[in-house]
């Protein structure tokens, strides 16, 4: 199930059973993925039927997601506003992404992409979620994957939540008197029901401007925008009109709402993706510390560190 | 009809227990119990199965102890006692969980957090407020309310059930379709390994696998919550309700799903099947009914349950005879409530009537909707009449993708009737499905045969469920009566499971035998 490129070995396993052999041979010889092996999921490329109905679509870890987008799209579907590093990504890589793991929904809030997934853990175990949109059926098993960079295991399969291809996609610029103001309005929005595809912040002629996409269906959009110009009125913003094609270099990550005041603070253009009450994928901020995490489960769930290379 | 339950028909509390009294005692500052009355009151939640056990006299197994801590420090202080004393811990809320999640199986200690009911400020800029594990839902939302916010979690025992509660078993409220579930609104959570050792998940961004989202619904079988991050959203500004009357309940979920798909996004959505609608209707109808209160009372106190006691046995003993009613009536009623800023929910007000209508609904106007509104609490007070009259009443909610909806209502209706009256509702709804909710009303001759019946009834149920595509619960949680097909879903899941059992609580003591751990 590999091959040798130059002095590296490249696994790439087919199926759930071929990649818990390899974490079983690897725990065996006290080895690491990533520095003893190197592992490609191209081989578990099985692109399934898109769900028409149920809005997902089942993909194999090693599915390019721009090849899922482009399945999904014959069917008026999409993947939705995902931020730009994340096309070039394999469904497994999505999956396992810190950010890019997580969808923006109403209010402000968070969802997985993935509304079920199919992993193998650094033992052996291979895992499956429960079905379902939620469930209360126990702890969460996915969430040892699900956003969780490969620490203790690793996606092979996974069924991806879609949205309707948008018909629409508008732009709306509003401008603000201090950053903070600018932030303040855009959680309001949020929590209000807006879900913007994108966001671009910049500092213009003493104002703050923030240009704001929205994308969907038409009267989507309309609901959309009305209630974006609505909360720019009572924040004491100005609406500006229809904006422009605006990007900021570099790539994104995961921020919190200080971490973007502390950029705009010193004159910074923020770019903003996957946008939640609680962080966004942000380019053109300063890029965290080493963030906090759960190592004890590490140690727990990958106690011969087989994972610890792919980190 | 119901027997007298006698306080000292309750088995001692066991010598270990008795033993160990001053050391565990000690670490909760006195506030420890072995008195009768408190064990016996701690000795069931809302299980149904437990009722029916109470309604004929026998006790469920009660803990040794109750402890009330006050702090976290107090907490892990008794957990490493426990486990030094080899003694079961049972996290305990308000006991209003429906699946003996807190019943105490091996006795031991039932760990009361209501003492843990402190409501932080809320920080209007990142939109928190940290909750103690035993603050009421209620009383959450009052105070939340009072300061011009909302959790937007309404469960229907918002009364009767805790934060801590809700973290255990991942709760879910009536307004899940826009504020999500529980889980969808944790932001970080605190409490107490089985280990003794005290915990706090860290906020977004972290790396690694989230510890919060593991940790949830795990029904005290790893750790004890004492506290939460959550994040609360402006009270809204205005709510529009409306209801609608569909063909049939196939035509009644297309017209959700289409709502969904157009990126509508109400608050509540309820779709009736056509039993529930009839008692949905029947209801309405009452609110205009000729009876006078005083003698509302009167009937309600014994000529109704009186007529109930005879009409059970020969109805809900035959549920072959009674189900195939259900195809008499076809028309499914939806509820629709949209809640936040007031021209917002008036345009997608109007935007789902105009959906809704596509699909033949008929417009009912707001009325129907408001009445489920203001009663939206009320079936759990309804539900003892209905045990009083010798029935047993559960209910079983799952969830599915949309293309699984349909077929898991005809299966787990087909594999339920033969034992109970099957109602169903669908609520809970997610652009990619939603959740079911059956309603189950049995009787039997006696009551070994009621709880055989429910026995058979239940794992029916559960088996149609899980082949036709669901999973075993939405939002009640596994506790005991779920625990077989929980582990049979997890397939190798369960050997992680029990994994984390080990490392987190390793001496087993914490709530021994729910989710089968």
């Amino acid at each position: 199930m590999g091959r040798r490129e130059g002095d590296r070995l490249v696994a790439m396993p087919r199926s759930e059973r071929e990649l818990a052999q390899l974490f079983a041979i690897l725990v065996g010889q006290r080895g690491l993925l990533g520095r003893d092996v190197h592992l490609d999921r191209a081989r578990l490329d099985r692109l399934g039927a898109v769900d028409d109905r149920s809005m997902t679509i089942d993909a194999a870890a090693g599915v390019p997601v721009r090849d899922v987008e482009a399945r999904a799209n014959a069917h008026r579907l999409t993947l939705g506003p995902l931020a730009p590093s994340a096309w070039e990504l394999s469904v497994g890589a999505l999956i396992e992404h810190p950010g890019h793991a997580f969808r923006a929904v109403v209010p402000g809030r968070l969802e997985p992409l993935a509304a079920r997934i199919v992993a193998v853990l650094a033992q052996g175990h291979v895992i499956t979620s429960a079905p379902g949109p939620r469930h209360a059926s126990g702890p969460d098993l996915a969430s040892l994957v699900i956003g969780a960079g490969g620490a203790v295991g690793l996606v092979t399969q996974a069924t991806l939540r879609l949205e309707p291809l948008p018909a629409v996609e508008e732009r709306r610029t509003s401008s603000f008197s201090t950053h903070a103001q600018a932030i303040e309005a855009l959680r309001e929005a949020l929590s209000a029901g807006l879900v913007p595809a994108r966001v671009v912040l910049r500092a213009r002629a003493g104002r703050i401007i923030v240009e704001t996409t929205s994308r969907g269906p038409a009267s989507h959009v309309d609901r959309q925008l009305a209630v974006l110009t609505r909360v720019v009125e009572r924040t004491q913003g100005r609406v500006e009109g229809a904006g422009r094609e605006a990007e900021v270099d570099g790539t994104e990550h995961e921020a919190t709402w200080d971490d973007v005041a502390s950029a705009l603070a010193i004159g910074a253009s923020v770019e903003l993706f996957r946008i939640s009450l609680s962080t966004v994928l942000a380019r053109g901020v300063r890029a965290p510390d080493a963030p906090r995490s759960a190592t004890r489960l590490s140690t727990l769930l990958d106690p011969s560190s087989i994972l610890s290379g792919e980190r | 009809m119901i027997a007298t339950v006698d306080v000292h028909a309750l088995p001692p509390a066991r010598r270990e227990v008795l033993a160990a009294e001053r050391d565990l005692s000690a670490a909760v500052s006195g506030r420890f119990s072995t008195r009768s009355l408190d064990r016996l009151s701690y000795a069931r939640d809302l299980w149904p199965l437990a009722l029916v056990w109470i309604r004929e006299g026998r006790i469920p197994p009660p803990p040794d102890a109750i402890v009330w801590p006050g702090a976290d420090d107090e907490v892990a202080a008794l957990i490493m006692r426990a486990r030094e004393h080899r003694l079961p811990v049972i996290p305990f809320g308000a006991g209003s969980g429906v699946c003996g999640g807190t019943v105490a199986v091996r006795g031991g200690l039932a760990l009361d957090l209501k003492r843990f009911d402190r409501i932080g400020p809320v920080d209007p800029r990142a939109r928190t407020v940290e909750v103690g594990a035993g603050v009421l839902g209620e009383t959450l939302e009052r105070r939340l309310e009072a300061r011009g916010w909302t959790l937007g979690h309404f469960p229907s025992s918002i009364a009767t059930s805790t934060v801590g509660g809700w973290l255990a078993a991942r709760s879910a409220g009536q307004c899940s379709s826009r504020y999500g579930k529980i889980e969808d609104m944790v932001l970080s959570v605190r409490g107490v390994f089985g280990t003794g050792e005290r915990f706090t998940t860290p906020e977004r961004p972290f790396a690694g696998p989230d510890l919060a989202q593991l940790l949830l619904g795990s029904e005290g079988t790893l750790c004890a919550f004492t506290s939460a991050v959550l994040r609360v959203h402006p009270r809204p500004e205005a709510r529009f309700l409306r209801a609608f009357d569909f063909p049939s309940v196939e035509v009644g979920l297309e017209a959700i799903r289409r709502l969904f798909r157009e990126g509508l996004r109400p608050a509540v959505v309820r779709l009736y099947d056509p039993f529930d609608t009839a008692f949905v209707g029947r209801s309405n109808d009452a609110a205009g009914s000729p009876t006078p209160p005083s003698r509302r009372d009167a009937l309600g106190a014994s000529v109704v349950p009186a007529f109930l006691r005879t009409l059970a046995a020969q109805t809900l003993g035959r549920p072959r005879l009674v189900n195939p009613l259900a195809h008499l009536a076809r028309r499914a009623r939806l509820v629709l409530m949209f809640e936040g800023e007031a021209k917002a929910c008036e345009a997608d007000d109007a935007a789902a009537a105009a959906s809704c209508r596509l699909f033949r609904g008929t417009d009912l106007g707001e009325s129907p909707a408001r009445h489920w509104y203001q009663n939206r609490y009320a079936v759990n007070f309804k539900l003892p009449r209905l045990m009083e009259a010798g029935t047993f009443v559960d209910t079983f909610e799952c969830s599915a993708p949309w293309d699984r909806v349909l077929d898991v209502y005809e299966r787990v209706r087909a594999a339920a009737s033969a034992h109970a009256l099957v109602l169903c509702h669908f609520s809970h709804a997610y652009a990619d499905g939603c959740s079911l909710y059956f309603s189950f009303v049995g009787a039997a001759s006696d009551a070994q045969a009621t709880e055989a019946r429910y026995q058979r009834l239940w794992r029916n149920a559960l088996g149609a469920a899980l082949s036709a595509g669901a999973n075993v619960s939405h939002h009640h949680g596994i506790g005991l009566l779920k625990a077989r097909e929980y582990q049979d879903s997890l397939g190798e899941g369960r050997h992680v499971l029990a994994a984390l059992k080990r490392h987190l609580d390793p001496d087993g003591i914490m709530n021994p035998g729910k989710l089968g751990l």
